[in-house]
């Protein structure tokens, strides 16, 4: 996964704007997330049963779906790194890692709210936040595996052997709390805005998580590069 | 090169079957001598019964609904326990290394400490049952409640030894094991308990069988995953 | 190989033996590399480190019948117990480890890494720890050594390793500071360049 470097993106300015892609991406995303979020609040139709509330649904599940693509790069780039060694692939695995548990933590928050608005009580233990909570625990156990570990080496190594377990475990868990509450997920049928709305804010969401992304790895060998010269400076004194 | 006397080549099947029974050998003759892990599984499991016992005594009078879970909680924290032990004595005097630096396959190593896992955890199970049967009176002593646990124990006993070795590695090591594998184990932890349940009240064999599937399903993933994952967490040991 | 503490000697050899990957560059024993040919490269090697790799809870016999196994070789027990005589401690086979003295550990750990006859035997300082006695006991056992096998070995004993070994490396922070591989030193002069070459 290649990363845009500081100078890369310098060098492709519009002269008379001093625009850069990076910029464009950044504003590409935040405008996503301000036009589906003034289409989740205004333009969707209200939900039947449950009313107002329902609408938290359009930054929840996009948070989630973004959430499991940054599973899907944690297990991922750590099978790709133990196969090549590569430490950039490190780089995008852990901060996917990080990334995945601050918005899962959103999802379960946001879901949570919806829950109380329309249950009553925060939390319940229905399959779908049931799953959530065993994931986000799982990126927790992630970054505290990595934390603990003694090197930097050996903290790409035990993340990726996690992450792959992880990954692999995913559908038993899926199966496993679905069952558990005799509840199959249905295709849920809705009206057009509705999909339209999700659509695209499941686009910024994946969007800003891209964003954020590139953002994490930059600053990640920003501050390598720091450590190296760091080390080359104390040896020479 | 030198002499090679000693190394008589021989099919790389009875080899491979030598270094295993060598190494579960080893393992299980430790154990024995220094009744780390087993023993402590036992009494722990044992204590958490006692706990539970009291925890619920007070509450409840339909002990039945909670049964399983009670179970199963002896069983996953002792079973925590022992995991952490086995892999924390090769650390002592640097002998995993020792075992890296043999001609054998990571493979090999697995299938031994899983096998001796295995055993161990079911050596406390023989203890804690029994006892669990009496505290609660619960028909757990049946051929299919056991079959049931061996089941689950084998895919609990397949990411303990990953993750066990592993979290002997790290900074943090008795927090480590739990944090790992609770989460991991869910999908065990509920398809067990549920199986239990249901047999335990009688139910037939065929009212648990799509736990049973979930089981293995587990049993089967945990076992190839942690397999092919090991030599990973051995690597550049210590 | 000689060096201040820290210089990277117990990393080379680690690399050596196979148990650490080096970050960058490649590792040659003859024609084989850890990649391609480990096992073939872990028979042919043996390897006394830090750690007696010896199981405190099973007697000596047991250790090493053990490790005689799990080299794949033809009788483990007989093996085993030749390899504790040549070291001196087949009196004391049957003791548990954890009872053993120090001294009496490393010649059991010396044993245990040369019960397969290896071609190369990699030592990282084997004489920590020992007393004049036991460092004597274990000096023959060396010096037989020597004839029959390559002897790689990291120490702070410059006459050890003068004696052991027919060429030296002295490595300081991590790099090669001065390498000879047929030297015709005396333990004075190669103090005088050791310590010229680590330095301040």
């Amino acid at each position: 996964m290649s990363t845009v470097s500081p100078t890369a993106l310098s060098k492709h300015r519009m002269k008379r704007f001093h625009i850069s892609w990076g910029d464009l991406f950044a504003l590409a995303t935040f405008t996503l997330l301000a036009i589906s979020l003034g289409m989740g609040l205004l333009y969707a139709p209200t939900e039947l049963i449950q009313g107002e509330p329902q609408r938290i649904f359009y930054v929840h599940l996009p948070m989630a779906i973004a959430s499991y693509i940054a599973f899907l790069l944690v297990a991922g780039c750590g099978a790709i790194y133990l196969w090549k060694r590569n430490p950039a692939y490190d780089v995008v695995a852990r901060s996917a890692a990080e990334l995945g548990f601050f918005f899962l933590t959103l999802v379960i928050i946001s879901g949570g709210l919806w829950g109380q608005a329309t249950w009553g009580t925060f939390w319940q233990w229905e399959p779908r936040l049931t799953f959530t909570f065993v994931l986000w625990l799982i990126f927790v156990a992630y970054i505290m595996l990595r934390h603990a570990s003694q090197d930097r080496h050996q903290a790409a190594r035990f993340g990726a052997i996690l992450g792959i377990i992880g990954f692999a475990d995913v559908p038993l868990i899926f199966a496993s709390v679905y069952i558990w509450r005799g509840i199959h997920p249905e295709p849920a049928t809705m009206p057009q805005e509705m999909f339209i709305t999700f659509l695209l804010a499941t686009l910024a969401f994946i969007s800003l998580f891209a964003y954020l992304l590139v953002l994490r790895v930059r600053w990640d060998k920003t501050r390598e590069r720091i450590d190296e010269l760091r080390t080359i400076l104390e040896e020479q004194t | 090169m030198g002499s090679q006397t000693n190394l008589a080549p021989r099919s790389t099947k009875t080899a491979y079957l030598r270094q295993l029974g060598a190494l579960l050998w080893k393992d299980l003759l430790i154990e024995l001598r220094s009744r780390d892990a087993v023993a402590a599984m036992m009494v722990f499991g044992v204590l958490t019964l006692t706990v539970f016992n009291f925890a619920f005594e007070l509450r409840t009078d339909s002990v039945s609904l909670v049964a399983p879970g009670v179970l199963w909680v002896a069983i996953l924290f002792a079973g925590t326990l022992g995991l952490g032990r086995t892999f924390s004595h090769e650390r002592e005097r640097g002998s995993m290394e020792g075992l890296l630096l043999c001609p054998a396959d990571h493979g090999t190593i697995f299938v031994a400490k899983f096998i001796a896992n295995l055993t161990f955890i079911g050596a406390a199970e023989v203890v804690i049952l029994p006892i669990y049967n009496s505290f609660f009176d619960v028909p757990v002593l049946r051929p299919e409640v056991v079959g049931v646990i061996i089941l689950a124990t084998i895919g609990f006993a397949a990411v303990g030894t990953i993750f066990g070795a592993m979290a002997v590695n790290t900074r943090a090591k008795e927090v480590m094991l739990p944090v790992l594998l609770l989460p991991i184990v869910t999908p065990l932890i509920i398809g067990a308990v549920r199986a239990t349940g249901i047999l335990i009240d009688g139910e037939p064999l065929s009212e648990a069988w799509t736990w049973i599937k979930l089981l293995i399903a587990v049993d089967v993933v945990y076992l190839i995953v942690s397999f092919l994952m090991f030599e990973f967490a051995l690597e550049d040991w210590g | 190989m000689f060096g201040p503490n820290g210089s990277g000697k117990t990393t080379l050899l680690r690399i050596l033996a196979g148990l650490s990957k080096a970050t960058k560059g490649k590792i040659e024993i003859g024609r084989f590399s850890y990649e391609k040919h480990t096992r073939a490269l872990r028979e042919r090697i043996g390897v006394v480190g830090h750690h007696t790799y010896l199981y405190d809870d099973l007697t000596a016999e047991e250790n090493l019948v053990f490790y005689a196994r799990m080299f794949g070789l033809e009788r483990p027990e007989e093996s085993a117990g030749e390899a504790l005589e040549r070291v001196g401690v087949y009196q004391r086979r049957r003791e548990r480890v954890r009872n053993l003295s120090r001294g009496m550990r490393q010649r059991v750990s010396l044993a245990r890494a040369t019960i397969h006859d290896p071609d190369i035997l990699i030592m990282d300082e084997p004489d920590t720890g020992l007393d004049q006695d036991a460092c004597n006991r274990i000096d023959d056992f060396l010096a037989l050594s020597r004839r029959l096998r390559t002897m790689v070995v990291a120490t702070h004993n410059l006459s050890l390793g003068l004696r052991l070994c027919e060429g030296h490396l002295i490595l300081d922070k991590g790099h090669v500071a001065h390498q000879d591989m047929a030297p015709k030193v005396t333990i004075e002069e190669l103090e005088l360049l050791y310590q010229s070459v680590t330095g301040p």
